[in-house]
């Protein structure tokens, strides 16, 4: 049943540099989460690219980055889902 | 051995307000079986004041069972009366007048946008590198993939049926 | 102080699109306070409504996984979240498209609200 989207995630945060990854619906709520990220951040981020997407109707979901010193949030929506994956830079 | 009369006093004796008809039967299974077994058990069951350990133990048994029915009959019991509702709204908003303020409550949060100290690096920075573009696209358009795909496998029956035979 | 509250929950109400009302009560449905806009449906505002919840997160903790904290109920057009906060139960009415997830994260930022509202009802 959720066996796949597992995996999927296990090889997102076997990737280089990630730490973590959470993937949001259409309603935020969590569909997953891997590693260092947490569940409840699961609204806001499908907020974040909800508003993002307002910016430009007309265009393709953006990507969305947000990044301190050492860590970014990369925010990106396809279809009715949305992802987060944290990395250290 | 007056079973007869025992049993009907059992039967009886206890009074739970359930109203839906599969329920008291649920209810009805249970203490025949504790009568029963308890019968088995017991060679003299005429002995005074065990009679009256049986019956508490069985009004026992059967609060237990009540609380641990979920009984969605009773849902829409207890509703506020109308003049009662008017006095308690009146006295929440008297009292949510007289609270005090606190102090954490207008404490601001942490503002998120700060100024950095060079602007003119940062800003011209290359925003997102093309290896973290193909990830992120790849990674999400997998994952949308794999949820839609997701389907729920049937393992047990949800509804389980009381089977009492004979009853 | 009041008004102070009813500033934070309409900032509140204000920043996710969607939301319509911000309800908190005592666990018979009574209101002690709540902001809410135009689009608010009435009948969901209404003790009867409000209070099955305590009789629901009743019912809920006989599953055996614990006493219930939130519930949400989708509708075609609204949906409703409800929030265990005993003696309060705190009311979110939405559009069914509304962000359930963000409406979740509010939970933390009533916290403070909520400590001081559960004076209102305990106080005899």
């Amino acid at each position: 049943m959720e066996k796949h989207i597992e995996r999927v995630m296990d090889d997102i945060i076997s990737s280089p540099n990630v730490f973590g990854c959470v993937f949001v619906d259409h309603q935020g709520l969590c569909l997953g989460v891997k590693g260092d990220a947490s569940n409840e951040s699961a609204g806001i981020i499908g907020a974040i690219a909800d508003q993002a997407a307002k910016l430009e109707p007309q265009s393709q979901p953006p990507i969305i980055v947000m990044e301190d010193d050492t860590k970014s949030c990369i925010i990106h929506r396809n279809g009715t889902v949305t992802g987060a994956i944290y990395k250290t830079n | 051995m007056d079973s007869d009369a025992d049993e009907s006093e059992l039967c009886t004796a206890p009074e739970i307000k359930l109203k839906s008809d599969a329920i008291t039967l649920v209810c009805l299974f249970v203490y025949l079986s504790f009568y029963f077994s308890d019968d088995l058990l017991n060679p003299e069951p005429n002995v005074l004041p065990r009679k009256a350990d049986e019956q508490s133990a069985l009004n026992k048994i059967l609060q237990e069972t009540a609380t641990n029915v979920i009984d969605v009959a009773t849902l829409d019991s207890n509703s506020l009366q109308q003049h009662e509702y008017i006095e308690r709204s009146k006295l929440y908003r008297i009292r949510v007048h007289q609270l005090c303020t606190p102090n954490k409550l207008l404490h601001k949060q942490p503002f998120l946008l700060q100024d950095v100290p060079a602007p003119d690096s940062l800003l011209s920075a290359e925003p997102i590198s093309q290896n973290d573009v193909n990830f992120i696209k790849s990674s999400i358009l997998k994952a949308a993939a794999t949820i839609s795909d997701i389907k729920i496998e049937h393992k047990e029956d949800l509804v389980v049926p009381f089977r009492i035979s004979g009853l | 102080m009041a008004e102070e509250i009813r500033k934070i929950l309409e900032q509140l109400l204000n920043s996710i699109s969607g939301l319509y009302c911000i309800l908190i009560s005592d666990r018979d449905g009574v209101p002690i306070i709540m902001v809410q806009n135009d689009k608010a449906p009435e009948l969901a505002m209404k003790p009867a409504f409000l209070s099955t919840f305590g009789l629901a997160i009743d019912r809920g903790s006989k599953l055996g996984l614990g006493k219930p904290k939130t519930l949400i109920c989708s509708y075609s057009q609204y949906q409703v979240i409800q929030m265990n906060k005993l003696p309060l139960i705190v009311t979110f009415i939405a559009s069914d498209c509304c962000n359930t997830g963000y409406i979740l994260c509010l939970e933390t930022q009533l916290e403070p609200i909520l400590s001081n509202l559960t004076l209102v009802v305990t106080e005899t």
